[in-house]
């Protein structure tokens, strides 16, 4: 690995996971573990509060900490091992939807309504959507299948101005959609999720 | 819609200013299919947003220094230290946290004290709590919960070599091994740090005193 270029913090952040994975490997491979400690640091740190925030949505706050926690080794470690699929980003939110869940079914017998814990802070989760085990991924699935439901052009659009909240004339650039159809596209959109997550039509 | 449309763009400014804000301050603020589709939608924003910038003053008080060493750790496929092997261990045994707290608060004989005894427990899962002041008592307490050998409790512990700046760690990577070299504040928020010497109890000397 004697091409193996370390780069500067500044040059690190820019990486995407996918990349910054790729360096690490690269620089554990040429047996340069402070280049590898600083990008693995990275990653973490990086991805540590939202992982720990979602994880949070149904679990109290000690347990959610644990369960972000596990997700994250697993999630690197076997990206690590070329156990992963797809991007890194998708496959860690898999892992966690998929602890959440099992640590909600372990619970199950006495697991409490969020209700129950008011005051405590401990979940942001509605209790709304929570009618089993799976309750912890429900309102994410009601997403995923309203996002299923678009075209790669729409659902590109959608996931642009809606989830990631940048301004309609930028999306609009970046999918080559008329600023007035992204509006459009969004207002169906939501209309759409609305009717799944309150338990309505789900077929398209 | 309208009031979902608004709190979704508040939240994601005040999460792009870096301010980590908590959902729940959104969620409170509607009802009913309102607040279904804003926890979706803050849900996936969260799943999709970028990595935080980086911020090596944070990451050495933060719990993803410990984390960092556990993937380390799991990666090198080196025997691991506390911060890898409590949490590991705890979940096989599926003891919570504050159960194995609770527990290890009754066997010390510091029920009363057991917040301060979660402190020092966390300290140990951390990695910011050294070894060497841990006494036989509460390795021999922990190995009784866990259904770990006493001794490879204290040898994981050893493996810290003063914490995870410890030459000594183990650690693959150099720098996570300098990350956290200060006890005094267990690299935690104040509630965490060390006791003043006026302050200064059995729990203590039952972390602290070896």
């Amino acid at each position: 690995m004697a091409d193996f270029r370390e780069l500067p913090e500044h040059e690190l952040q820019r990486l995407s996971d996918d990349e910054l994975i790729a360096y690490i490997r690269d620089a554990r491979d040429a047996g340069l573990s402070v280049a590898a400690g600083l990008g693995l640091e990275m990653l973490v740190f990086g991805h540590w509060p939202n992982v720990l925030r979602r994880a949070s949505r149904k679990l109290p706050p000690h347990v959610a900490e644990d369960v972000a926690g596990n997700a994250i080794v697993s999630a690197i470690t076997s990206a690590f091992h070329g156990e992963s699929m797809g991007q890194f980003v998708n496959w860690l939110n898999r892992i966690v939807d998929r602890r959440v869940a099992d640590e909600l079914r372990s619970r199950k017998p006495t697991v409490a309504l969020p209700e129950e814990h008011e005051g405590e802070d401990a979940f942001w989760g509605s209790a709304g959507a929570v009618a089993d085990e799976t309750g912890a991924v429900e309102v994410r699935m009601a997403l995923e299948q309203a996002l299923g439901e678009l075209s790669d052009t729409h659902r590109d659009a959608v996931e642009r101005f809606v989830l990631d909240g940048f301004p309609a004339a930028e999306v609009a650039e970046a999918t080559g959609l008329s600023e007035n159809n992204v509006h459009q596209i969004a207002s169906r959109f939501r209309k759409r999720l609305r009717e799944i997550l309150s338990g309505g039509d789900t077929s398209p | 819609m309208a009031d979902v449309d608004r709190l979704m763009d508040e939240y994601v400014k005040a999460h792009r200013a870096g301010s980590d804000p908590d959902p729940a301050d959104f969620l409170g603020r509607v009802e009913g299919i309102d607040r279904l589709e804003l926890e979706a939608l803050i849900d996936a924003y969260l799943a999709r947003a970028p990595r935080r910038a980086w911020d090596p003053a944070s990451f050495a008080t933060s719990p993803a220094a410990a984390l960092a060493a556990r993937v380390e750790q799991a990666l090198a496929g080196e025997p691991e230290s506390w911060p890898a092997l409590l949490p590991r261990w705890r979940n096989e045994a599926k003891v919570r946290r504050s159960e194995l707290v609770a527990r290890l608060a009754t066997a010390l004989g510091a029920s009363a004290k057991e917040a301060k005894v979660a402190r020092y427990y966390h300290g140990m899962e951390r990695g910011t709590l050294p070894a060497e002041g841990v006494s036989d008592r509460v390795i021999d307490a922990l190995a009784g919960i866990l259904g770990r050998p006493a001794s490879a409790i204290r040898e994981a512990g050893e493996r810290l070599a003063g914490g995870p700046g410890g030459a000594g760690s183990g650690a693959v990577f150099a720098r996570t091994a300098s990350a956290d070299p200060a006890f005094s504040d267990f690299g935690s928020p104040a509630p965490e740090r060390a006791a003043a010497p006026e302050d200064w109890d059995e729990v203590d000397e039952l972390f602290r005193a070896g």
